[in-house]
């Protein structure tokens, strides 16, 4: 019998994933043989240098991508090969997503945005998820600003949206990739607090794919990938720490 | 999935054009049945016998030309919503990688286009009306008719309404199956340049067919024009219009 992802106390797990790219002739191979789990109610970090195969990785977790071999989980639901319409209800209803770039619908203002995964799953948030989403964008501090459009707002107000648009629905997962990229080093440390305390206040599990030792070391858990393949696992770590792993990283390729 | 949402989602730009040659075709209809009914009327004088048929002969002609210009404007629909979703690609990717479906997205994109079919129609039908008024006041007025009191208002009328009408949504439907083949993938990227197809597909298509219509129009005036004096005229002017205008579409690339 197989084993389950719920006894190993998963959210999503990954056995021999290989993604290659482009022709026999000019394969490029972004993952090779990895196999992974990510902790229920952990904060894991993804890290590894430019063109490691972090994104990727995460696209085929999240059912975005398909991968060259290898299977894919999320909670007990096996995602290899479901097709689009399965992966579609997946995304909307099981998923989070946090990006470099926000990702917020421009003509829809913050609470539109915030509850967008409900209206498109064709329904209203009930008197729960209601004070969810209060309690989400009052910890947010995004409060007075329900009525504003996002181009109104702050980067680091934007990604603070994006974050309580991703929690809303308390996903099973949130995949967040450089949800800091795109911020000053002080809304970015607001961002992961804001995501650390997720997952500590209330065990949202969350795989966050960056290449900024500062923000891995939020994680409770770091992934190092090079070349496509995992090169180290660690416990939380330090930013100092976790840039030596970084420098010697590079100092081996 | 609420269709509002996403239709509020996805933006409202870029229906004008739509909006314009439904109302143009509406319009253009409406026209042509007003001016067939009082042609009839005044070339069989006080004969009532001899109404109706010519009026179903003219009535004929009519709806050869009404038939041209909507499917001119079925064809700018077309290019337009495909042009309207190329520009909102990243919208509906993003609508795609929180969990919409394809579909309800392209669904919402139909709607939309329902609804400025709708709006133009009755917009056009409306103008429409309010000219051929204006045109047999100044006829009258000229004494270049005579008095006998014409039927402006007939139920025929709501025929090119709704004609244009589902033509409009028709060809919003086959122009929205663009959103099918928009991937969640394209959001993810941190880059937001646009496509090449994006940047380059804009106005000049719109404009070229809304020229196109307008060159159906004079075409079918001049018909009518002919028709006044020789009954073989409107033929000749048909058998024009109708090789002329498909031509002229057919060049276009589509
Ligand atoms: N669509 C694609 N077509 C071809 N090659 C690709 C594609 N996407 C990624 N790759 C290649 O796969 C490898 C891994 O890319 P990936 O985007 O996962 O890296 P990454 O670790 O996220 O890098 P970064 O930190 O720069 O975002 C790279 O060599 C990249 O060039
Ligand atoms: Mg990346």
């Amino acid at each position: 019998m197989e084993i389950t992802s719920a006894e190993l106390g998963l959210a999503a797990r990954v056995t021999n994933l290989c993604k290659n790219y482009g022709s026999a002739t000019t394969s490029v191979a972004a993952l090779d043989d990895v196999s992974i789990g990510i902790g229920r109610g952990q904060f894991t970090a993804i890290m590894g240098p430019s063109g490691s195969g972090k994104s990727t990785l995460m696209h085929i977790m999240a059912g975005l991508d398909e991968a060259s071999s290898g299977r894919v989980w999320l909670g007990e639901t096996e995602i290899t090969g479901l097709g689009d319409s399965e992966l579609t209800v997946l995304r909307r209803r099981r998923i989070g997503f946090i990006f470099q770039s926000f990702n917020l619908v421009p003509t829809l203002d913050v609470r539109g945005n915030i509850t967008l995964p409900f209206a498109l799953d064709g329904r209203r948030p009930d008197a729960a998820e209601k004070d969810w989403i209060d309690q989400l964008t009052d910890s947010l501090g995004l409060g007075d600003r329900l009525m504003h459009r996002p181009h109104e707002l702050s980067g680091g107000q934007q990604q603070r949206v994006a974050i309580a648009r991703a929690l809303a629905t308390r996903p099973e997962l949130v995949f967040a990739d450089e949800p800091t990229g795109n911020l000053d080093s002080r809304s970015g440390r607001e961002v992961l607090t804001l995501l650390k305390a997720a997952s500590t206040g209330y065990g949202q599990s969350i795989a966050m794919v960056t290449h900024d030792p500062i923000a891995a070391s939020f994680a409770d858990r770091i992934l190092f990938l090079a070349d496509g393949r995992v090169v180290e696992d660690r416990e939380r770590s330090t930013a100092e720490e976790i840039s030596g792993i970084m420098l010697g990283m590079e100092q081996r390729a | 999935m609420s269709g509002s949402e996403t239709a509020r989602a996805t933006g409202h730009a870029g229906r004008g054009a739509s909006l314009l040659v439904a109302a143009l075709a509406s319009a253009f209809g409406v026209v042509l049945l007003e001016t067939t009914s009082v042609l009839a009327t005044v070339v069989s004088g006080n004969d009532l016998s001899q109404l109706s048929a010519v009026r179903s002969a003219l009535s004929i002609v009519a709806f050869l030309f009404i038939t041209i210009a909507v499917y001119v404007s079925a064809i700018v629909t077309t290019n337009t919503v495909a042009t309207v979703i190329a520009g909102r690609t990243r919208t509906i990717a993003l609508m795609r990688l929180i969990g919409s479906s394809a579909g309800d997205q392209r669904r919402a994109v139909a709607l939309d286009g329902l609804k400025v079919g709708l709006a133009g129609a009755v917009l056009g039908a409306v103008v429409g009306i309010l000219l051929s008024f204006v045109g047999v006041r100044i006829a009258f007025g000229t004494a270049l008719i005579p008095d006998l009191g014409y039927h402006l208002l007939e139920p025929l009328l709501a025929l090119p309404v709704v004609i244009v009408v589902l033509s409009t949504w028709c060809a919003a439907w086959v122009g929205s199956r663009r959103v099918l083949a928009v991937s969640p993938m394209q959001a993810v990227g941190a880059a937001e340049e646009r496509s090449l197809e994006e940047s380059t597909r804009r106005p000049v298509r719109t404009v070229f067919s809304i020229v196109l219509m307008a060159t159906g129009v004079l075409f079918l005036a001049g018909g009518v024009w002919v028709g006044q004096v020789t009954e073989y005229g409107v033929l000749l002017g048909l058998v024009g219009g109708c090789s002329r205008s498909p031509a002229l579409c057919w060049g276009r690339t589509w």
